[in-house]
């Protein structure tokens, strides 16, 4: 004679396994092969979002460097006639 | 491999093609234990509604989690844990569910008993001894009903050490003799 626990566990599986769809096991694995896929796409899009913004940020500190440097040389430059023009005077 | 192959398949070598990366393996897999993890998930939250979904989120997470796992051997109480975590996570947002809904009514759902007349009496009363026990308690009782687990993996799977097993097997199944008689020999 069945033991009335596993009387009782036959029992649960049996009536869980009428709530679970047929094709259970194809409509997980497809689900979970779609969750990798979506991770996949989320990864890359963190990759690309952090990509753009270490190229701004680069950009952006060249574009200062560049502006610093001329307006040095400008200033330079303007200093230097200055002090021709103090000297002429 | 046709699906007979598949049953015929040991289920080490299942696991280790698992975790190689074989979505029939995989599929072979929840194929093999969907009913027993089902059964077990139903026993712990009552709820055949809540099954489908639990089962899924088991799956999912065996299918995210089988890369990490070390050894083919420890495959079974592995998944069992997480069928065991994720019904326990179930039962806590029901409990806050319920705490947050004023008038919400318990889920008691009852058992349409498609055994014999004779067998009938004895589930009902090993049920309502088992709604009796802890948590701890009953879960123990549950995984020995699925499957003749040992101490040690029965340790792993609740997540505590062999001792707290022992004495929490030891005292369930002396309060289910006390209320059965003829059960937990």
């Amino acid at each position: 004679m069945m033991k009335t626990s596993a009387l009782y566990m036959e029992l649960m599986r049996r009536r869980a396994s009428e709530n679970l769809p047929p094709a259970f096991p194809r409509q997980v694995l497809q689900r979970a092969i779609q969750r990798r896929a979506e991770r996949v796409r989320l990864q890359i899009a963190a990759v690309t979002a952090l990509l753009c913004v270490a190229t701004a940020v680069s950009i952006h500190h060249v574009r200062t460097a560049i502006a610093q440097r001329t307006s040095l040389a400008a200033w330079s430059e303007t200093a230097a006639q200055a002090r021709v023009l103090e000297e002429s005077i | 491999m046709g699906d007979a192959a598949y049953e015929q398949e040991s289920l080490a070598g299942l696991v280790r093609r698992a975790r190689d990366g074989s979505e029939t393996a995989v599929e072979a897999l929840i194929g093999r234990f969907q009913g027993r993890i089902a059964g077990f998930v139903y026993s712990l939250v009552g709820s055949r509604d809540a099954v489908p979904d639990i089962c899924q989120n088991v799956f999912l997470k065996m299918f995210t989690g089988l890369s990490h796992l070390k050894t083919d051997t420890s495959f079974e109480p592995w998944l069992y844990r997480i069928a065991r975590n994720a019904s326990f996570d179930f039962l806590r947002r029901q409990r806050v569910r319920r705490f947050l809904m004023v008038g919400f009514d318990e889920e008691h759902e009852e058992l349409a008993l498609t055994v014999e007349p004779g067998d009938r009496g004895r589930i009902e009363a090993f049920r309502a001894a088992l709604e009796e026990l802890p948590r701890t308690q009953k879960e123990l009782i549950l995984l020995l009903a699925d499957r003749d687990w040992s101490y040690e993996e029965l340790a792993k799977i609740t997540g505590t050490t062999l001792a707290s097993v022992r004495s929490r097997l030891f005292r369930a199944r002396e309060f289910l003799r006390q209320k059965m008689v003829d059960d937990e020999d």
